[in-house]
C-alpha cells in the first residue's frame, strides 16, 4: 500500500513517507508545511494554502490535520489510550521475552490455538510460556475491540469498532475544514469523494459510515450538520476500560470464554456498544440539526449519564487515574536502567504521554468543544499538538548524503538503518555502506516537552548513535526504532506494517538473537501486499507514470502498487533481476524498499494476483 | 489412513461457509485468525483505492486423507461459486496454491488416502 502520512497508534509518532514527498514536484513546500505546522500550528499554513487556492498543499495539509485528529483522540480518549497502554504493557515485557530461551511463534496468535500451533511445529508446552501469556493479554484486548465492524446493506445499518470511530472523527475534521474554510467548485472537484453522496463504497464504509445514522437523527434534511454526530462519536471512545481487571465482552471468542478467574463484563465501555446505544437513543428521538455545539455535547453527555452511568468527564478522569497508576508501576520496574538498556525501557515515554494527556484533558474540561466539534479541534486543539515526526526514505539514503527534510533539527538520529554488503566485484557499489531508512530528531514541544535543548546527542564522540544517557530520549528512540517494530512483527508477522517494511527486516539479527528462537508461520511470512494505485496517482497528480519494471507508460486503470517485500518474495522477480546483474539485484531487491508501480502485463508475467476495483454502488 | 492438515486463507465473507464444509467432512478447525493486522491503518484518506478486503486464516485437520480430498473438492467449488480468492496449503506435502482450477485442487490433495 502506498501511504504518505500515517500515525502509529501504539506510539503516537507520525510517520511521513519522505522519499515519496521528495519525489513530488511540490516536495519542498510539503516539508516546509510540516515545519511551519510544528512551529506555529497547522491552521495558519492551511489557511494560507486555501487563500492561494493551492489545492496540492490543501490536500497534503488536511491529511496532516487528519492525522493530528488521530493523535488527539488516541491520547485523550479512554479507548485511544487503552490501545496505547496495551502496547506499552507489551513493550515493557518484550525485552524479557526476546532475550529469554523461549521459542516464539511469529505471529504470536498462531501459537494461541492448539490446532494451528501443531501445524507450525510448536508444542503444547507453549501454553506455559511467558509469550503465551502476553499473547492472551494482547489479543483479548485490541483484537476484540476492533473485530466488530459490520455493515448490513439491507438495513443500511453499520456496527463499528473503535478504530472506525476514530477514522470517522478524523474524516469529519478534514471535511469540515474543507467545507467551512476552503469551499469552492475547485475544492469540490479535487475532493470529490468527500462531497459526493453516500453510496456504501469501501471509502464510505471506512471513513463516513455514520452518514445514514446522521440522516435518521435529523430526518427530512438534505444535508444535516455533523454537530450531534461528532459529539456522539467522541463520547463513544470515552468508556474507561480498567487495565488490570480481567474482562470479557459479549463477542469474546471461545478461547477467551473459559473463565480462569471472575470476569467483569465491560461491554458497555467498548466504542461499538457505546456508539450503538447512543445512536439508537438519538435515532429514536429525532430532531432538526443542532445549531449550538454546546447543546450537542450537553445532550450527548446527559445521554451518557443515563445510558452508562457516568459523564464523559467522569470516564476520562477514571481512565486518567488508571494511566497514572500504570505509569507509576512501569517507572518502578526499570528506574535504574542506563546505557543501551535505557533504549529498551518504554516507561519514560509512557510517563511523558500521560503528562501530555493530563494537559489535553485540562483544556477539554474547560472547553469541551476542543474535541466535540471539528471546528473546535482545528481552531484550538490542533494548534497545540506536536507529535514526534519520523521521516522514512524507503529507497535507502546513504549516511554520507545528509538529511534535509526539515530545517528544524540540529541533529538527526537514524532510527532504522542497515549496513549493506555489496556484491563481490561490484562496479557501482565498491564498499559496504550504511543506509538510512528512517530518521528522527526530537524537537522542542514534542509530546508536550518543554526542554529547548532536546537534540543534543549525549555521546559527542559517537554522533548519531543516540541518546544513551538521556532516559526519555533513549526511551523514545528505543520505542520508535526497536520495540514498536518488534511488537508489530511478533503480533502479525509481515502482515502489519506502517509506512516501512524494512523496519523488521533483519531485526532479530541486529539484536544478536538466535534465528531459531522464532518459529515463523509461513502464512504470515508472505506479505502479499498488492493494491490499487489510486493513492499513488492522486498524490503525485502526474499525467503519466511508468512501470517500475519495464518502463512502459501506464494509466491508473492498468497499474498496481506492489510492496518491496512482495517483490522480493516472488521467485520470478528475483530470477529476472539476478539475470540483469549483481548490481541490479543489489540496488532493487536489497537496498531499495520503496513501493513498485507495476503494469498489468508485468503483473501477469510475474504471476502476481491482480486486485479488482470494486463495482460502483448505488 | 494418514492425518491431513490444511492452512486456508480466505475472505472473511466465506469463512463461515468453509467452517461448515469442515464440519460436513468431519474435520476439526482452529479458530479463524485475522490474515493481517486487525488494527485499521489510521491513515488519511486520499482515495478508496488503498482499502483492502479483510481475510482470515484457518488451520484444518482431517483424520483421513480421503476426507481431506473431498474437502478440497468442495472448497474449489466454493471458491468458484463465490468468486473468492482462497489460498490453501497442504502442510504434509508443503504445497501451496490459490485454488482456481481442478489442477490446483489435485495438487493439494493428500497423496495417501
Amino acid at each position: 500500500m502506498f501511504r504518505v502520512i500515517q500515525i502509529d497508534p501504539e506510539t503516537l509518532a507520525i510517520h511521513l513517507n519522505a522519499g515519496a514527498i521528495s519525489n513530488h514536484s511540490r516536495g519542498k513546500d510539503f516539508f516546509n508545511f510540516i515545519d511551519a505546522a510544528h512551529v506555529n500550528g497547522v491552521l495558519d499554513p492551511l489557511l494560507a494554502a486555501c487563500e492561494a487556492n493551492d489545492l496540492d498543499l490543501v490536500s497534503f495539509g488536511t491529511s496532516f490535520l487528519h492525522e493530528l485528529r488521530h493523535f488527539g483522540d488516541l491520547l485523550l480518549t479512554p479507548f485511544g489510550f487503552y490501545r496505547i497502554r496495551t502496547a506499552f504493557e507489551f513493550f515493557i515485557n518484550l525485552p524479557h521475552l526476546i532475550f529469554s530461551n523461549e521459542q516464539i511463534p511469529v505471529p504470536l496468535m498462531s501459537g494461541m490455538d492448539p490446532i494451528t500451533r501443531s501445524a507450525i511445529g510448536i508444542g503444547n508446552a507453549f501454553e506455559r510460556s511467558e509469550a503465551y501469556r502476553m499473547g492472551l493479554t494482547a489479543f483479548s484486548r485490541v483484537r476484540l475491540i476492533n473485530a466488530e465492524n459490520h455493515y448490513d446493506p439491507t438495513e443500511n445499518a453499520i456496527k463499528c469498532g473503535g478504530d472506525r470511530i476514530i477514522e470517522a472523527l478524523a474524516y469529519i475534521t478534514q471535511f469540515e475544514f474543507l467545507f467551512q474554510r476552503c469551499d469552492s467548485p475547485d475544492t469540490r472537484r479535487r475532493f470529490s469523494t468527500f462531497f459526493s453522496p453516500f453510496t456504501a463504497s469501501e471509502f464510505d464504509l471506512a471513513y463516513r459510515w455514520f452518514i445514514p445514522d446522521c440522516h435518521r437523527m435529523h430526518p427530512g434534511e438534505v444535508m444535516p450538520n455533523n454537530r450531534l454526530m461528532t459529539a456522539i462519536l467522541f463520547a463513544s471512545l470515552c468508556g474507561s476500560i480498567p487495565i488490570h481487571a480481567p474482562f470479557r465482552t459479549k463477542s469474546s471468542p471461545k478461547s477467551v470464554r473459559k473463565p480462569p478467574v471472575k470476569y467483569r463484563d465491560v461491554s458497555e465501555k467498548l466504542p461499538s456498544e457505546r456508539y450503538y446505544r447512543l445512536a439508537e437513543y438519538f435515532k429514536n428521538t429525532p430532531r432538526p440539526s443542532i445549531e449550538d455545539p454546546h447543546e450537542a455535547i450537553e445532550l450527548v453527555d446527559t445521554a451518557c449519564k443515563n445510558l452508562f452511568g457516568l459523564s464523559i468527564n467522569a470516564e476520562i478522569e477514571e481512565d486518567l487515574e488508571f494511566s497514572r497508576r500504570f505509569a507509576k508501576d512501569l517507572s518502578s520496574i526499570n528506574q535504574h536502567l542506563t546505557g543501551l538498556d535505557a533504549q529498551l525501557n518504554p516507561a519514560p515515554l509512557f510517563s511523558e504521554l500521560v503528562r501530555y494527556r493530563e494537559f489535553l484533558y485540562s483544556g477539554f474540561r474547560k472547553y469541551a468543544l476542543t474535541f466535540s466539534t471539528a471546528q473546535g479541534f482545528f481552531e484550538h486543539t490542533a494548534e497545540v499538538l506536536k507529535p514526534s515526526l519520523i521521516y522514512h526514505d524507503l529507497a535507502g539514503r546513504s549516511i554520507s548524503s545528509g538529511i534535509g527534510y526539515s530545517r528544524l533539527p540540529d541533529e538527526w538520529i537514524g532510527l532504522i538503518d542497515r549496513r549493506l554488503e555489496p556484491p563481490a566485484k561490484s562496479l557501482m557499489f565498491p564498499q559496504p555502506m550504511v543506509v538510512i531508512y528512517a530518521s528522527w530528531s526530537p524537537l522542542p514541544g514534542d509530546n508536550g516537552s518543554t526542554s529547548e535543548h532536546l537534540s543534543a546527542v549525549t555521546e559527542p564522540d559517537k554522533p548519531g548513535i543516540g541518546f544513551l544517557n538521556n532516559r526519555l530520549l533513549a526511551s523514545r528512540q528505543g520505542v520508535y526504532g526497536i520495540l514498536a517494530p518488534f511488537y508489530r512483527w511478533i503480533l502479525y508477522g509481515n502482515k502489519y506494517r506502517g509506512i516501512s517494511e524494512v523496519e523488521n527486516d533483519g531485526l532479530a539479527a541486529a539484536l544478536h538473537l538466535n534465528k531459531d528462537k522464532f518459529v515463523i508461520d509461513p502464512f504470515y511470512e508472505d506479505s502479499e501486499d498488492i493494491s490499487l494505485p489510486d493513492a499513488f496517482w492522486e498524490f503525485f497528480g502526474r499525467a503519466e507514470n511508468v512501470c517500475d519494471i519495464c518502463g512502459a507508460a501506464v494509466t491508473k486503470d492498468d497499474s498496481y502498487i506492489v510492496s518491496a517485500r512482495t517483490m522480493r518474495q516472488n521467485a520470478k522477480i528475483v530470477e529476472f533481476y539476478r539475470a540483469l546483474g549483481n548490481d541490479c539485484e543489489f540496488q532493487f531487491l536489497k537496498r531499495d524498499w520503496s513501493e513498485w508501480l507495476v503494469c498489468r502485463l508485468d503483473m501477469e508475467r510475474f504471476g502476481f494476483p491482480i486486485p479488482h476495483r470494486e463495482a460502483p454502488n448505488g | 489412513m494418514e492425518k491431513c492438515t490444511y492452512r486456508i486463507a480466505a475472505p472473511t465473507s466465506v469463512i463461515a461457509e468453509i467452517e461448515a464444509l469442515v464440519t460436513e467432512h468431519r474435520g476439526a478447525s482452529s479458530e479463524p485468525q485475522p490474515a493481517s493486522s486487525t488494527a485499521d491503518p489510521l491513515n488519511a484518506p486520499i482515495s478508496g483505492g488503498d482499502l483492502q478486503a479483510a481475510a482470515q486464516v484457518l488451520t484444518i485437520v482431517f483424520t483421513t486423507g480421503a476426507a481431506g480430498a473431498k474437502f478440497i473438492e468442495a472448497l474449489l467449488r466454493l471458491a468458484k461459486a463465490r468468486k473468492a480468492r482462497i489460498k490453501a496449503s497442504n502442510i504434509e506435502s508443503k504445497i501451496t496454491k490459490v485454488l482456481s482450477t481442478e489442477d490446483d485442487a489435485k495438487d493439494l490433495m493428500p497423496k495417501d488416502k
